[in-house]
């Protein structure tokens, strides 16, 4: 991966100091709350109900067994032993104290990690495949591009007072695992037809209050020139965008009101200008990024590992059906770490898993560690002969429950537990429907059913892009949920629609239970959800959620 | 209006009172001829034939609507550009300065004016404004402490603060 140089180590100790100056002129007295709160954001710090928020970033969902051990030293010594992996494949702590963030801030920036841009009105983290690097159906390793984006985007002067915040995520695979299309900015790297690297450029994606698919904006874009012409749609919508309504200030709605063609052109004018500076990529940029990433794997002596392996213990076969992919190389395996157990809220970690995860990440996968947009984590290459150790290992932390892409995989967002924005509980709606689908079996039988719970409209649990989406609402101090079916975020992505009225808090998990019912009283065979849900329309999912019950 | 300047001496920056007055759009200019005058944008637009052919020191503020694409020479004939920045959140005088420097190649100075905040001095500073306004926000004693705390790497090739 990535290793900082000076110019980096400089910049975040600066960071550091400038944040930890900024913190105490504010407890001094000596900043207003208004002020500091534009500061603290731009370093990861949110006021949540309870207690400040800090999320760190972890660059396009990659990290390292050290990195790790440090973030379970700070959820031990600053926090209340555990973090949360979010949909943006970075950690958040909740229960921290402002005065001590810095503290916290030091001990993470010695292993390289930091917390700036996670939050705020500028570039985000940037996201990218979790898989990168290991999975067959890649075109090219998007993380050298994500990591030169990282660069030119932290600090960037002329964005850091943007109309709204601006995601940016790259995949360079086939299958879409980073949801470019729902993004400000999706990129999908592949090969033109002289095998040079390209991307095609996807903008105005988003959820949020008013969820859209982003559109194509360019085609097959030089590789040279990813920054040039980034910075160009930027300053576009720097310039254009509206100010006067932070509902109405993300670049989808200004995408929408120019209409793709007429913003095309004003990227393209502003591209003339652009790609005449010093930010044109040249072939050492790019080549010294990809021997950061480049890693070559022998392939491994072939033992034989397949999930009907007889004579190993149907739990170890289930885990291995569900919980591990593919390798591109042969004698390795992609193993995925639920964070699903249904005992702790989705996405938690504690510092003992944490601490267990790198130390397995050393003796399987080279100290090598993913995130995923769907809050779980990855060893990428784990040598087969090592995967029945791993697996007793990580079950005795209950981190090997095979759920991965069940309906019990959900993407939660922390909700009026924590959160400040929420309108209603989320966790609960996630203990419901664990409680209530406790039988794996069935899931399993259900397949890739993505159920998504978000705590209000901003939509941090993408219940737009689920199969089943949960969205919390509140309708005078009490809790209700409204339903949505047939989103997605895969190639091709599209909003979920909504089924009808909310349904009662008590209520969510029965009336999953029937739109799951009437899926598979429906399906024919080899059906996915979304394929039984476009041939039969809404209305048997309606009838059936809605019925009064005998 | 005093200002934070960046002088070629060793010590950076330097406290100054600015020659410029401003004129509001709808102010009267006719007593203050021989001063030197900073117009808005849109008010030289709407007269550029009058401006032009004055002999006394005269600039523009560029306020965040401004559209300067398509700018006429005698803007960039300036010695010197104010931008206005009504609310240090509104970002939109970064990209008016990228663009004069990046797309017009103008040379002279950028004076940063209006809600200017000592955390955000570098920003403005990497994005090529070479003073800002002393409104009072900030002691200049604290905005000197503040310029330079986020020093980019010299001559680095990605990070977009650098090489200005």
């Amino acid at each position: 991966m990535y290793q900082y140089d000076e110019h980096d180590r400089a910049l975040l100790k600066k960071r550091l100091a400038q944040f930890r100056d900024q913190t105490h002129r504010y407890l001094a007295g000596g900043l207003s709350a208004d002020e500091y709160k534009q500061l603290r954001l731009r370093n990861g710090v949110y006021e949540q109900l309870h207690a400040p928020m800090l999320r760190v970033a972890i660059p396009y969902g990659m990290f390292t067994s050290d990195q790790m051990r440090s973030l379970a030293k700070v959820a031990d010594e600053y926090d209340r032993g555990f973090g949360h992996m979010t949909t943006r494949q970075n950690m958040q702590f909740n229960w921290i104290p402002l005065e001590r963030i810095p503290d916290a801030l030091e001990e993470l920036a010695e292993f390289q990690m930091h917390a700036i841009q996670t939050s705020g009105n500028c570039i985000r983290n940037i996201t990218s495949d979790p898989l990168a690097g290991a999975i067959g159906d890649e075109i090219e390793d998007p993380r050298p591009w994500c990591e030169l984006i990282r660069q030119w985007s932290t600090f960037h002067p002329e964005f850091n007072w943007l109309p709204r915040k601006f995601k940016i995520a790259v995949t360079g695979a086939r299958n879409d695992r980073a949801a470019i299309e729902v993004h400000d900015i999706g990129l999908r790297l592949r090969h033109d037809d002289n095998g040079e690297s390209v991307f095609d450029v996807w903008v105005g994606g988003g959820l949020g209050r008013t969820p859209v698919v982003g559109k194509l904006l360019r085609e097959g874009l030089a590789g040279a020139d990813l920054l040039t012409y980034l910075e160009a749609t930027l300053r576009v919508y720097n310039r254009a965008g509206r100010r006067d309504n932070l509902y109405k200030a993300r670049i989808k709605i200004l995408v929408n009101a120019l209409g793709i063609d007429a913003f095309r052109e004003q990227v393209d004018a502003e591209w003339e200008v652009t790609r005449k500076t010093v930010r044109t990529l040249e072939g050492v940029d790019i080549d010294r990024m990809r021997g950061f990433f480049a890693k070559t794997l022998e392939p491994q002596n072939l033992v034989a590992v397949t999930p009907a392996d007889s004579g190993q213990s149907p739990a170890y076969n289930g885990w291995l059906k569900q919980n591990t992919r593919e390798h591109k190389v042969p004698g390795y395996r992609v193993v995925l770490i639920s964070l699903k157990a249904a005992l702790r809220p989705a996405g938690d970690i504690t510092s003992e898993q944490m601490r267990l995860v790198a130390d397995l990440a050393d003796q399987y996968c080279d100290g090598d560690i993913r995130s995923t947009h769907d809050q779980n984590l990855v060893l990428a290459h784990v040598p087969v002969q090592h995967l029945k150790a791993l697996w007793g290992a990580l079950d005795a932390l209950e981190l090997a429950v095979p759920n991965i892409g069940t309906l019990a995989d959900m993407i939660v967002c922390p909700g009026l537990d924590f959160c400040s924005l929420a309108n209603a509980t989320s966790i609960s709606i996630w203990d419901q429907i664990n409680e209530r689908f406790d039988d794996l079996d069935y899931l399993h039988d259900l397949g890739d059913v993505k159920v998504r719970i978000s705590g209000c409209m901003n939509a941090c649990g993408h219940h737009h892009v689920a199969d089943i989406g949960i969205l919390g609402v509140d309708k005078k101090g009490v809790e209700w949920y409204q339903l949505t079916l047939g989103g997605r975020s895969t190639a091709g992505a599209r909003i979920g629609q909504r089924i009808g009225p909310a349904v009662a808090k008590a209520e969510v998990a029965e009336a999953v239970d029937r739109i799951l019912l009437t899926y598979t009283d429906l399906r024919e065979e080899g059906e996915t959800f979304v394929d039984t849900l476009d041939r039969v329309g809404l209305e048997p999912f309606k009838e059936r959620v809605y019925a009064v019950a005998a | 209006m005093q200002l934070l300047r960046r002088t070629d001496s060793a010590t950076g920056y330097q406290a100054e009172e600015s020659v410029w007055t401003l004129l509001g759009d709808e102010e009267e200019f006719s007593n203050r001829a021989e001063s030197a005058i900073a117009i808005s944008y849109t008010r030289y637009l709407a007269e550029p034939e009058l401006w032009n052919a004055r002999s006394a020191p005269w600039t523009v503020v560029i306020d965040p609507t401004a559209e300067l694409l398509d700018v006429i020479p005698e803007l960039l004939a300036r010695e010197e550009i104010l931008v206005a920045f009504p609310a240090y959140t509104d970002g939109r005088g970064y990209s008016h300065a990228a663009t004069l420097r990046q797309h017009h190649g103008y040379k002279g100075g950028l004076i940063a004016i209006g809600d200017i905040r000592r955390d955000q001095l570098d920003f403005m500073r990497h994005s090529g404004f070479t003073a800002f306004e002393v409104t009072g926000n900030d002691s200049v004693a604290d905005m000197l402490t503040s310029l330079g705390e986020l020093e980019m790497p010299a001559d680095h090739r990605l990070y977009s603060g650098a090489a200005l």
